[in-house]
């Protein structure tokens, strides 16, 4: 037998050592931010951003200006005010696209490997089942906190350098927001992700993932509405993750306004934040299960 | 020629890419062999004669009728698709069974349609497992056996020696020779030469959704005026062999071994007429001498070299 | 294009052939067993109500049946079921490509999609039925209403009003499976979306809705569905409803029903549903 004293030229580049999940998240994020269909929803998840945005600089220009002539009609309309409600309405009426677009970035996140027998591929090189579904996950978490929380962000830092009397002291004054901003877009984004994320390790195709998603969010939230009006001695829309998403943002930001609840004696907030994190933990256990499997072939 | 299959200026496109291009071609029944490499528009073909695509230009037609959406038409053709795509749960008699009673079997009939079937492409034995649980040849397997349910008198086999193992290999190639024996027409698509070559000497050459040529392998070859040929030479003294063959203006090159005169030529027939002059006259003793180059993979080569620079 | 029309018989049998293969198929899928489970998930209401509720003020047995009936049968499950049964039945066929399987069979696509069709509407009546059937026997426990004509002739009709919407809702899901790559968010956006919001558009906007007949077959007097208060941000207003009688709606929704159907078979004749498109089509 010949013994060839060359052999494949060795590699010359640097191996990856730790954070592998990164090249997952790369590899996810160029996948979806390709797509027509993402650009389009996209674009309609930054309206609000964008309308935003012409609203704090409105505002701040006539409050800091008595001389402006849309001075006395924006001081007299309450819902144009930017304060600390404006961020929680901004993320609160982001939801809906947020699961949209989480919806068509994650549904495909996991089935679409299975079913183009892209595990095989994934597994064979040094990637353990935690890089794998970190990379996934992170990349919707990441996708998420693009309509939410960096939103949230761009804008205090508009509303921070239109203000006059702006000092590098003031910045501090943002800290509370930003910590109530990353909760609440976390609270609201992490569920989804990791709910979807779970759909799509169980179920064969992106469509399937899709319908399980949205019959789960309709039959707990409808459940929740008709036990709430028929079991009138307790307040049963803590049942609905998506009314307890919602209360925990009224929580952080301090929002007392009662819409989906009859009194508020009775809610156990501790209660309800258990119960999204149980939700989450379910999911990822879910998620870590189907995934093991997959790497153990 | 009995056509089987007639396309007339068929072209299919895709928005902006032409996946196949003025295609007219006649296919008699036997096997043919459909080649061309990954991405030529073998099964964008198949796919029109089977009516799954909608022409974009021209037609296309079986036994003289439209295929698409045409019953009388589908019920004669079978299709072994390239691509490996299945419901996974069912076992591969079940998926078999459906097909076969979609065909238009009663169901006893079905199952033993199905039983043949199986048992032609030897997975009897595991034919209650689910499709899920086997390798990629017993679904290879699997996909033949579909094709052959109803007994279809035009087959298409769209790259069916993909993931099969040498002796599946052996008896798929037997099977294929076998169906057209009985008179059956068997396109048989592959960007593999040697699996053609094994069933057929008939073959259509694709390349770049055009089609480059059509007929027996030798008649192709005849078609290739100007195509120098390679005349491989045995002897002892090939540098010699080379000065007396020198007077030859059509030799274009030459390369020397110990014992091989490789020649290159644009008039064989010439240059063969040469060579019989040096063995008549004995000086030099000439062990051998072979055509090195007409084999299908020069023939494709050859053809794809001279048409591509043309603007295909 | 040339529709060749098979003989009666060979129709029949490819219906026949199509509807037990398609019930075989959903039958062992997790989805029925995730639906089977969501459909007689309202049972625990009844049951929660009469088990916990500790209100002398609580819901009658009546009550309950009917809001449940309406707003989580009728309202809800239906359009889950047509997208979960109906639309994805038929999807996965082409997601997963063993629809060229079929199309290469000479088999009727008209007789194909109504075999499907018929399946879809059999194991989706069945696991309604079952939940109402449950739901019912529940709210007996509770009260005011009795296993009686009465008490059956109204599940009955909340039964017969459910299958209706599953006609209808299945036959758009069956269309946008056959026409759309997109399907589910176009339904989900549809049914969830433009269904709810039609009825809070001042005009006769709710016609264009299935919702809007189901409503009308409902066994409670149509005169107390004929204003609707609907709140907006810049007040509330009162939106006058058109009533459409009973044996309207039923005829209207089956009319849309046929001319979507009808739609999927023409879009299974039209369509190319081979995926692997050409190398560097986009």
């Amino acid at each position: 037998m010949p013994v060839f004293s060359f052999s494949y030229r060795p590699f010359e580049g640097k191996y990856i050592r730790r954070f592998r999940w990164w090249v997952v998240f790369l590899e996810e994020v160029r996948l979806w931010n390709r797509s027509r269909i993402f650009i389009v929803l996209f674009i309609l998840g930054m309206l609000q951003p964008i309308a935003r945005f012409i609203q704090i600089i409105l505002y701040n220009a006539a409050i800091q200006d008595p001389n402006h002539p849309l001075a006395p009609l924006i001081r007299s309309v309450t819902w144009i005010k930017v304060d600390n409600e404006l961020y929680f309405h901004f993320i609160r009426l982001q939801a809906p696209l947020v699961l949209l677009i989480l919806l068509y970035v994650g549904a495909g996140a996991i089935c679409a490997d299975r079913k183009n027998r892209l595990w095989d591929i994934y597994f064979s090189k040094p990637i353990h089942w935690y890089d794998y579904l970190l990379g996934k996950l992170l990349s919707v978490v990441f996708c998420g906190f693009s309509l939410t929380f960096f939103p949230a962000l761009i804008l205090m830092l508009t509303d921070y350098t239109t203000k006059k009397s702006s000092t590098w002291l003031g910045l501090i004054s943002y800290f509370p927001i930003v910590s109530d901003s990353l909760f609440f877009s976390l609270i609201l984004v992490l569920p989804i992700a990791l709910g979807i994320i779970a759909a799509s390790s169980i179920f064969s195709t992106e469509n399937i993932t899709v319908i399980s998603i949205v019959t789960l969010i309709i039959a707990n939230t409808s459940l929740a509405g008709l036990l709430s009006n028929f079991m009138r001695d307790g307040n049963y829309m803590q049942v609905s993750l998506p009314v307890a998403i919602y209360f925990m943002g009224q929580r952080v930001f301090n929002i007392d306004r009662n819409i989906f609840f009859r009194t508020m004696d009775d809610i156990n907030v501790t209660g309800m934040f258990l119960y999204i994190v149980s939700c989450c933990v379910l999911f990822l256990l879910i998620s870590i299960i189907q995934v093991r499997k997959a790497e153990k072939g | 020629m009995d056509a089987q299959i007639e396309t007339k200026e068929l072209s299919k496109w895709f928005g902006e890419v032409v996946a196949l291009n003025n295609v007219s071609v006649q296919i008699p029944s036997g096997v043919v062999g459909l080649l061309g490499p990954n991405g030529a528009g073998k099964s964008t073909f198949i796919k029109l004669a089977l009516g799954l695509y909608r022409p974009s230009r021209g037609e296309i037609r079986i036994l003289g009728k439209k295929p698409r959406n045409n019953f009388q038409i589908l019920s004669i053709l079978g299709y072994c698709p390239e691509m490996d795509h299945f419901v996974e749960e069912v076992s591969g008699f079940e998926f078999l069974y459906w097909l076969a009673r979609y065909s238009g079997y009663h169901p006893k009939a079905a199952k033993k349609r199905v039983g043949d079937a199986l048992e032609r492409v030897h997975m009897v034995e595991r034919m209650y497992d689910p499709i899920s649980t086997y390798s990629k040849g017993m679904r290879q397997r699997i996909k033949v056996a579909q094709s052959l349910l109803h007994d279809p008198q035009i087959l298409f086999l769209d790259e069916p020696m993909n993931g099969l193992d040498p002796t599946a290999r052996e008896e798929l190639f037997h099977l294929v020779i076998g169906l057209g024996n009985e008179g059956k027409t068997v396109v048989f698509s592959s960007h593999v030469l040697h699996e053609v070559e094994r069933v057929t000497d008939t073959v259509i050459l694709i390349y770049n959704g055009r089609v480059l040529a059509l007929g027996k392998i030798r008649e192709i070859r005849d078609l290739i005026q100007n195509h120098p040929r390679t005349i491989v030479i045995e002897t002892m003294e090939p540098k010699k062999v080379y000065q007396l063959l020198s007077s030859d203006s059509n030799i274009t090159s030459v390369n020397f071994d110990t014992q091989f005169l490789t020649v290159h030529t644009l008039d064989p027939l010439q240059t063969f007429k040469c060579i019989n002059e040096i063995i008549l006259e004995g000086k030099i003793p000439i062990f051998s001498f072979h055509c090195a180059d007409e084999d299908l993979q020069s023939v494709f080569q050859y053809l794809i070299s001279t048409h591509i620079p043309r603007g295909l | 294009m040339g529709i060749q029309i098979k003989k009666i018989s060979n129709l029949y049998l490819d219906t026949k052939t199509s509807f037990y293969h398609a019930l075989t198929i959903t039958l062992r899928r997790d989805r029925f067993l995730l639906m089977s489970a969501i459909c007689v998930l309202p049972v625990v209401i009844p049951v929660f109500v009469a088990l916990f509720s500790r209100t002398v003020f609580r819901e009658s047995g009546l009550d309950i049946f009917i809001r449940l009936s309406e707003q989580i049968y009728v309202h809800t499950l239906t359009p889950l079921l047509a997208l979960f049964i109906g639309l994805i039945g038929i999807r996965e066929e082409v997601d997963s490509l063993t629809i060229i399987y079929l199309l290469t069979r000479p088999v009727s696509r008209l007789a194909w999609v109504i075999g499907r069709f018929l399946a879809y509407m059999l194991i989706a009546s069945f696991l309604l039925a079952i939940g109402i059937l449950f739901t019912f026997i529940a709210c007996v426990v509770l009260g005011s209403i009795h296993i009686d004509s009465i008490g059956i002739g109204m599940m009955s009709r909340y039964i017969g009003v459910g299958i209706m919407g599953l006609l209808g809702y299945g036959a758009i899901s069956f269309m946008l499976g056959c026409a759309t790559n997109y399907p589910i968010i176009i339904g989900v956006i549809l049914f969830f979306g433009w269904e709810k919001a039609a009825n809070f558009i001042p005009g006769i906007a709710d016609f264009w809705t299935i919702q809007k007949y189901l409503d009308s077959m409902f066994p409670v007097l149509a005169s107390q569905r004929y204003n609707r208060a609907v709140m907006t941000v810049l007040g509330s207003f009162q939106k006058e409803l058109f009533f459409v009688s009973p044996l309207r709606a039923v005829i209207t929704i089956s009319v849309i029903s046929a001319i979507f159907i009808f739609l999927a078979i023409w879009f299974v004749l039209w369509r190319e549903f081979t995926k692997d498109r050409v190398v560097g089509a986009r």
